[in-house]
């Protein structure tokens, strides 16, 4: 058996280097031995070695790179190599975008605002939510609709660049994007029979329904009993249960002339305009873009080639008008200033008259700061007709004038010690400073 | 990015794991690959078709076929391409079929490349049976060391002379030319007719038997 395997049994390839050294003569009898009976065990290797022996001199591993590369070019792939141009890939997609970003802000300005707004009647308001309610709903909406005071919406028209990139970096569609993702008006329905409840019932200043905020309801049965917060001059707000008393007290001096509501988590004092204001006309809108469809859109293919190629495309939104302000009272609340300007803005070019959002605009503008803009809006609020925000109004102002005018800011923190109002005392101990 | 390393990872782990029931990460693929024998690197490729398999019987082979290449064409530049047509061919025709002995197969399809370029060779054809290695392992155990000696002892003398100091004192071809006076070319000759002739009386006995 060991013979036979002797004879018969090997089976080692022969390699390159065996070749060589065979053919050298540097190997020594026994290496030439068993090189010579790996040769014997098949034709293809003692063909091999003869055929060598025939060209001496050959040099094998360069033959073999050679035609490796020939044969397995294509499809030799190095997974380190593969997997390092991924990481190189993803990278380079990571950082592309912002740079375009940050390039294209310093290129386009500012100053085009795309955004156009305009009222909407509320009969429009109503078919569009009947026409998404079922039959028993719609029924109840058609009783309702008797009922219900008028609602004053707001709807925005935003005209967006195709690319989106106007929308990224110009400084005010920004904030209109989010609202853009909204959906439209099915999702406020809610908010609305709220809002009827509120006037059937309460007519005036019951804002809030729960349990917990019982106490505060009756603190704010008259709008002054609202407690500022100890940062004395932010429009947000705090009951101290222990002031409540005086406060009524005292409060009671003072009259509403306007309903009341409270906003942004009950915290925010608002002027309920909610079945006040008569719908009016349309705006005229400046570009005639924005007018909703313009002609070339009556052709569908035109409007289709239109979207394609030429970039320039409507959407179109539209808020009640207390949704609308609640947004920009909690960016006012989070302190998002800048932001809440920009909804106030909105909603002043609707209703110039509109005191919640010149009043609210003007804090903003004092917490930025900005004293002069602030003294104007807080002016506007003190002369209207509308008394809700007078004290506050009054006591702001008087701070902004501390800033720029101290002599005037005095004169008015004495005004305001003198009617006894809710921020008399304060204006007491800023005098005595 | 990670995670797609790592998903890219163990995508191909598993892809090992099923196709060759051997549990190595793929990166050390190649020490695996050397460790496997032909038939079972041939039928990895007819499943799988993976290019490295043909690279790793690149690597055992292309230098032989490049020497018989050799031998049998006079011109040396066309042998990288007979090399390169033949490995070409391995790639189509292993897909589909099996080769039982790649190295005689190898050797047949050669020559037979060879043959096209020089047209004083003869043509072989490939044969299973007319093969050395049809000896099975399974068969060597019955073939005892006594039964050797006495088929060796029915070649001719030159022929079980050249054997014996061959494969029984292990001396090179040199010394057995030097010891008994035959060329070189004499003794290579006659041991290698005597190892076929040999497994053809062995052939014979083993039929004998069955028979």
């Amino acid at each position: 058996m060991k013979l036979y395997n002797k004879i018969f049994g090997n089976k080692a390839n022969l390699t390159e280097q065996d070749i060589e050294k065979y053919l050298s003569g540097n190997a020594d009898a026994k290496e030439q031995h068993n090189i010579e009976a790996k040769a014997l065990q098949n034709q293809l290797f003692a063909d091999a070695i003869d055929g060598y022996a025939k060209n001496k001199g050959f040099d094998i591993n360069k033959f073999k790179n050679r035609t490796s590369k020939r044969i397995f070019k294509n499809n030799s792939v190095n997974y380190l190599v593969a997997i390092a141009a991924m990481f190189a890939l993803v990278t380079i997609l990571f950082f592309i975008p912002f740079n375009n970003k940050n390039n294209e802000l310093a290129e386009i300005p500012t100053t085009n605002l795309p955004v156009k707004e305009k009222i909407v009647n509320e009969e429009t308001v109503k078919i569009k939510l009947i026409e998404h309610n079922d039959e028993k709903l719609q029924e109840q909406s058609e009783e309702k609709e008797i009922e219900k005071p008028k609602k004053s919406v707001i709807k925005q028209i935003i005209v967006v660049e195709k690319t989106e990139d106007l929308i990224a970096n110009n400084s005010r569609p920004q904030k209109n994007k989010k609202t853009a993702q909204k959906p439209i008006i099915i999702s406020k329905v809610e908010n609305v029979d709220i809002q009827e409840q509120k006037i059937n019932t309460g007519g005036v200043a019951v804002a809030v329904e729960t349990e917990q905020n019982n106490n505060i309801e009756q603190a704010y049965s008259t709008p002054i009993s609202k407690a500022k917060k100890a940062d004395k001059y932010s429009g947000s707000v705090i009951v101290n249960a222990e002031n409540t008393d005086k406060i009524n007290q005292k409060e009671k001096t003072f009259e509403n002339n306007f309903p009341i509501l409270y906003l942004a988590d009950n915290s925010l004092k608002v002027a309920n305009y909610s079945g006040k204001r008569e719908p009016k006309d349309e705006l005229e809108l400046e570009d005639a873009r924005s007018m909703g469809t313009s002609a070339r859109f009556a052709n569908k293919k035109v409007a289709e080639a239109e979207m394609q190629t030429n970039s320039v495309y409507m959407f179109e939104e539209e808020y009640f008008y207390n949704d609308f302000l609640d947004k920009a009272l909690f960016k006012f609340k989070k302190e998002k200033y800048s932001e809440a300007i920009r909804i106030f803005d909105v909603i002043i070019k609707q209703y110039p008259d509109d005191i919640n959002a010149i009043f609210y605009n003007g804090l903003s503008f004092y917490k930025l700061k900005k004293y002069n803009k602030a003294i104007n809006y807080f002016d506007l609020v003190i002369n209207d007709n509308i008394n809700i925000f007078d004290q506050e109004a009054e006591w702001s102002k008087a701070l902004c004038l501390l800033e720029t005018n101290r002599s005037e800011g005095e004169k008015l923190l004495q005004k305001i010690v003198d009617e006894a109002g809710f921020y008399s005392q304060k204006a007491m101990i800023l005098l005595n400073e | 990015m990670l995670c797609i390393c790592f998903n890219i990872f163990s995508k191909k782990n598993s892809y090992f794991y099923k196709n060759k029931q051997t549990s190595k990460l793929f990166l050390f693929n190649k020490q695996k690959y050397t460790e496997l024998s032909d038939n079972e690197l041939l039928s990895m490729y007819r499943k799988t078709g993976k290019q490295k398999i043909i690279a790793e019987l690149f690597n055992r082979y292309a230098h032989l076929i490049f020497g018989v290449c050799l031998k049998y064409s006079n011109k040396n530049d066309i042998c990288e391409d007979v090399v390169i047509q033949i490995f070409e061919t391995v790639m189509e025709y292993a897909k589909k079929t099996e080769i039982k002995f790649l190295k005689s197969w190898l050797y047949t399809v050669t020559r037979n490349q060879c043959f096209k370029q020089n047209k004083s060779l003869e043509k072989l054809e490939y044969n299973d049976q007319l093969n050395e290695e049809v000896i099975d392992d399974e068969k060597e155990e019955t073939i005892s060391d006594k039964k050797l000696k006495e088929a060796i002892n029915k070649l001719k003398d030159e022929q079980k002379e050249c054997i014996e100091l061959f494969y029984f004192e292990e001396l090179s071809y040199n010394s057995i030319a030097d010891k008994t006076g035959y060329e070189i070319k004499k003794v290579k000759s006659n041991i290698q007719n005597g190892k076929r002739n040999l497994s053809i009386i062995l052939k014979k006995e083993r039929d004998e038997i069955v028979q």
